[in-house]
């Protein structure tokens, strides 16, 4: 056994689990060969610095969690903005069964918490408002908005209703929040979702359970806004410091809905676009 | 099987069927390790939190497929290294940084300082010295004897999940061990005395 066969033997020797026969063959070449011997020293003290490192501390980043997540969703946002959205899906066979067709009953107006302040986040089709920069994800599905929230830091959430009253005030500590806006009534219904301290607070218009055929009408931007739910029955994310201008709208038929809502208002000063999650966006220009 | 792999096999089995809630707490379980074996591979702390991210992707991506041959941790082993090659890949001149060396916190920059009570400050001293020179001899080696070494020593895996992490023969990991340890020998020996070599 010349010496750098020996070393080929080092790591077994040193733990024991070198065979009797080989381990006899090293001893002896150790015994006659003082450089190989000062070699077993020196990769005794490898192995034992080495066995060292796992006593040193790493530190973890405080927002480690965050970043995977963050990761995570992004992740997930993107494979699912390769994929066409539900809406349009749904939207293009609804044009071709007719809308009629899609009513359904029920007359509840409710709004269902899910795992309020749980680690639990978003669900995996569940996709960023892009023109929403407050962090709320919604995505319009089985007839429900889902709303997700995952605040940085302590945040406080209010649902309200049209009238104003609060519905839900809840409190966040970087938990995760998900609620479902449903609404069971024959028309749309108006839900204010406001982070404390953001100055323009979302409201959603989710379609009730009857389609309206009146295409045209006037009023505030709310009032447009439900009046697309109530038409088209898609749900409505209405993001206007005012909402108080006054506009008249004629919704054009046969054409798409974004087109319909876009060509509606002559001179509009909203901008639409249709979410991932199949809400459609109407920002204040 | 232990408890935590018991758990482990609810939470992926709840994974599958959908439950983000079960990804999560996946997530929030695993992660501390899974971070301090990819910083201990790249001493950095952004590099470590983008491999730890990677890694959960593409756990994410392939949990559907996960059949449970081997623990989860085993199988987060494997991922995590094949991220940090390929991120090393990619950057392969990116700089590194020591334990040792400054950390940014809001109110600027201080040294890292971790308590070791119970050691006179010339051991303290001799100590980090030898430290940080093992951590250095460890970032010479290649990146996937780095992992190896780091895996074993610092990971405390066997070499039976060491093999299963890296799909090789037990042999060849414990050859390619050896060899790696070897290699750090002769890159410590230019310090001698701090290895009493």
């Amino acid at each position: 056994m010349n010496a750098e066969k020996a070393k080929e033997y080092f790591s077994a020797y040193v733990e024991g689990t070198l065979d009797k026969g080989l381990r006899q063959q090293l001893d002896q070449k150790l015994a006659s060969d003082a450089n190989l011997r000062m070699e077993m020293e020196a990769f005794r003290s490898v192995i034992t610095g080495l066995d060292g490192l796992r006593a040193v501390p790493v530190e973890i980043p405080s927002d480690l969690n965050d970043k995977i997540q963050a990761r995570l969703d992004r992740h997930i946002w993107e494979k699912q903005r390769a994929k066409p959205a539900p809406w349009t899906l749904w939207f293009r066979n609804a044009a071709f069964a007719g809308l009629g067709a899609l009513a359904i009953f029920g007359a509840i107006n409710s709004l269902a918490s899910r795992g309020e302040g749980s680690k639990a986040s978003l669900a995996p089709d569940i996709v960023k408002s892009t023109s929403n920069d407050n962090q709320i994800s919604a995505r319009w599905e089985d007839k429900v908005v889902k709303l997700s929230y995952k605040p940085s830091g302590q945040r406080t959430v209010v649902v309200k209703a049209a009238d104003g009253s609060v519905l839900k005030k809840v409190s966040l500590d970087n938990a995760v929040w998900e609620s479902d806006l449903r609404n069971s009534n024959p028309n749309a219904a108006t839900f204010g979702v406001q982070i404390e301290g953001e100055t323009v607070e979302s409201t959603y218009v989710v379609p009730g359970t009857q389609r309206s055929e009146t295409m045209a009408g006037s009023g505030d931007l709310l009032k447009f806004a439900e009046a697309i739910s109530n038409v088209y029955g898609v749900p409505v994310l209405l993001r206007a410091a005012d909402v108080t201008g006054q506009v008249s709208w004629t919704f054009p038929p046969k054409t798409s809905l974004l087109e319909a809502v876009t060509h509606s208002v002559p001179g509009a000063t909203f901008t639409a676009e249709m979410l991932e999650g199949g809400v459609l966006s109407l920002r204040q220009s | 099987m232990s408890a935590s792999y018991a758990d482990d096999a609810i939470l992926i089995e709840r994974s599958q069927k959908g439950d983000r809630s079960a990804v999560d707490a996946l997530i929030s379980k695993h992660q501390e390790r899974a971070y301090q074996y990819a910083y201990r591979l790249t001493r950095n702390s952004d590099e470590a939190s983008d491999v730890v991210a990677d890694a959960f992707v593409r756990v994410y991506n392939a949990l559907p497929n996960f059949k449970g041959n081997s623990a989860f941790t085993t199988w987060l082993y494997r991922i995590l290294t094949n991220c940090f090659l390929d991120i090393r890949k990619k950057e392969k001149n990116r700089p590194t940084t020591s334990l040792d060396q400054t950390m940014e916190t809001s109110e600027g920059e201080m040294e890292r300082q971790f308590e070791d009570p119970g050691r006179s400050p010339l051991e303290e001293t001799e100590r980090n010295e030898r430290e940080r020179s093992m951590q250095d001899a460890v970032a010479q080696l290649p990146e996937y004897q780095r992992a190896m070494i780091t895996m074993y020593h610092a990971e405390m895996l066997s070499y039976e999940e060491i093999a299963e992490a890296l799909d090789l023969p037990i042999g060849t990991v414990k050859s390619r061990l050896n060899r790696a340890r070897l290699s750090m020998r002769e890159i410590l020996g230019k310090n001698e005395e701090l290895f009493q070599i």
